[in-house]
């Protein structure tokens, strides 16, 4: 029933010319359907392939981006914290310093750039492999040795991927914060025990929980829209435009839903 | 036990073109079916429609009398795993090891532990001697090793339908007989139903009845005499198109 509702709703967005964002929503979710539906209903299938392949998702995605995302957050952290530490007191706000540190770094930078790392490193590579597989017929080699291409790719795709960018995020907020510290500690000397207390009496739990939400739905939509491109390849042709459309599907639909979660952050 | 495989008025086009025109084809259980044709005469698309691949545009493929395009997509994948099928391109998994690559069917389609896993994979590997690149990854091996891994994959389950796509290609004399050997002891032993697209029939003497030519998307019966008469009748594609 619902994979029929999936099916007649793509078909719609299928006919209505430059509807691209509800296509791509439909896609994506009626790819997210039968991937649950293919985990739930794995059977007998190794839980060796499946945890191999997640592994090897998770050093690609998380562990080899672990130096740029790095670098990113330290540099994002010292600018943001240089900012407010010269900008905040002239305009008579000081005491909201450690807020805007939680709202910025947490709420918004952390999820939303550790995503767009990921879309730029793991999702074109991610789109480009599936693609390959397709023209190398190595997708077809898996549906005729009885296995699902959406339990054996994308599912572990999808794991690796967002939890990738769970871990990520968390990196990203502590190297971030550093940063801050040391920026703040060089340039404006503020003491260490000051700038963390004035973080941590900002930090509520809804903090956490909304920048952990952030994380694990970018994840769903890089995973998503990067396996469906790679799964909509039909020729060698069409490889890099995959690449490409991965790249700025997953981009487009990271900003969109970050103002839909931010949004949903100040209604709750 | 083996698949019967019943094709039945099948006929398949590629945007215009017709690729396979009311092909009526019977594979008993245990039988042979090998079949040539000319480069794009439709030899690859027809295994791919025997194995629910590829749809045909009209008529039926039965398995053991059951018609699979009335299965469901999850019931196909499970009658599947008693299919081997070995790909032209031999379509290994790039990132998974030789030895990775042959023991997918069985961890993904089998109740067998690891250690009986690696058991039968390396007795399957020795067989077709090619215990040598176990580790290696698919983009380091020849041709010849590529087309004997990929057979071994076809083979590790046991198939009780084996489907091959020129197995013969590409690959050194010394290894194709290793392959003709290993293939005729399998079928002997096990009896599995084989239908295979070979541009060499005439390597396959012990398989000499159920051989066709595919020609103009329809099979003509080919005796061995028959056979290189036939193919120099036959069209050049491009007169084929106009």
């Amino acid at each position: 029933m619902s994979s029929k509702v999936i099916i007649s709703a793509r078909m719609l967005g299928n006919k209505l010319p430059g509807l691209w964002l509800w296509r791509m929503l439909m896609s994506i979710g009626g790819l997210l359907f039968d991937t649950v539906y293919a985990a739930v209903r794995r059977g007998r299938s190794s839980n060796l392939s499946l945890m191999s392949q997640v592994n090897r998702q998770i050093l690609y995605t998380g562990v080899e981006a672990f130096w740029l995302v790095g670098m990113i957050a330290f540099l994002c952290g010292s600018a943001i914290i240089l900012q407010a530490m010269l900008n905040m007191p002239k305009l008579g706000v000081s005491e909201y310093f450690g807020k805007i540190l939680v709202i910025v770094v947490m709420g918004e930078l952390g999820p939303f750039i550790t995503s767009l790392v990921v879309v730029g490193r793991s999702g074109s590579a991610l789109a480009t492999y599936i693609g390959t597989m397709r023209v190398s017929k190595e997708i077809s080699a898996l549906e005729v040795m009885g296995i699902d291409p959406l339990q054996f790719l994308v599912l572990p795709a999808l794991v690796g991927i967002v939890s990738s960018i769970v871990c990520l995020n968390v990196y990203f907020i502590t190297i971030a914060v550093f940063g801050g510290l040391i920026v703040a500690k060089f340039t404006v000397d503020v003491p260490f025990g000051i700038f963390f207390a004035k973080i941590l009496d900002a930090l509520t739990f809804k903090d956490i929980i909304f920048s952990f939400l952030k994380s694990v739905v970018f994840g769903f939509i890089v995973a998503l829209v990067s396996s469906h491109c790679g799964l909509c390849v039909r020729n060698i042709r069409m490889v890099p435009v995959a690449a490409i459309q991965a790249v700025v599907g997953a981009a487009f639909l990271t900003i969109l839903f970050n103002l839909f979660l931010s949004f949903g952050y100040y209604v709750l | 036990m083996s698949y019967k495989l019943e094709l039945r008025n099948v006929s398949f086009k590629h945007g215009k073109d017709t690729i396979l025109d009311d092909v009526n084809l019977t594979v008993p259980p245990g039988g042979v079916v090998a079949f040539g044709g000319c480069s794009g005469q439709g030899k690859s698309a027809l295994l791919e429609i025997c194995a629910g691949l590829l749809k045909p545009d009209s008529g039926m493929v039965l398995w053991d009398g059951a018609d699979i395009s009335q299965w469901s997509k999850y019931l196909l994948y499970d009658k599947r795993k008693s299919l081997g099928y070995m790909f032209q391109v031999s379509a290994l998994i790039t990132n998974h090891s030789v030895f990775d690559n042959i023991a997918l069917p069985l961890r993904c389609g089998s109740d067998l532990k690891e250690a009986q896993v690696k058991k039968k994979v390396t007795r399957m590997m020795e067989e077709l001697e090619i215990s040598g690149i176990a580790k290696a990854f698919p983009e380091t091996l020849s041709a010849a090793q590529l087309k004997t891994a990929a057979l071994a994959r076809a083979l590790i389950n046991d198939p009780k339908l084996l489907l091959l796509d020129e197995p013969l290609s590409g690959v050194d004399p010394v290894t194709a007989n290793n392959i003709i050997d290993v293939l005729y002891k399998k079928w002997e032993k096990e009896g599995m139903s084989i239908v295979m697209a070979s541009h060499s029939l005439s390597a396959w003497p012990q398989w000499q009845s159920g051989r066709f030519m595919l020609y103009d998307g329809c099979f003509a019966h080919a005796q061995e005499s028959a056979l290189e008469t036939k193919v120099r009748k036959f069209k050049k594609p491009q007169e084929n198109n106009e």
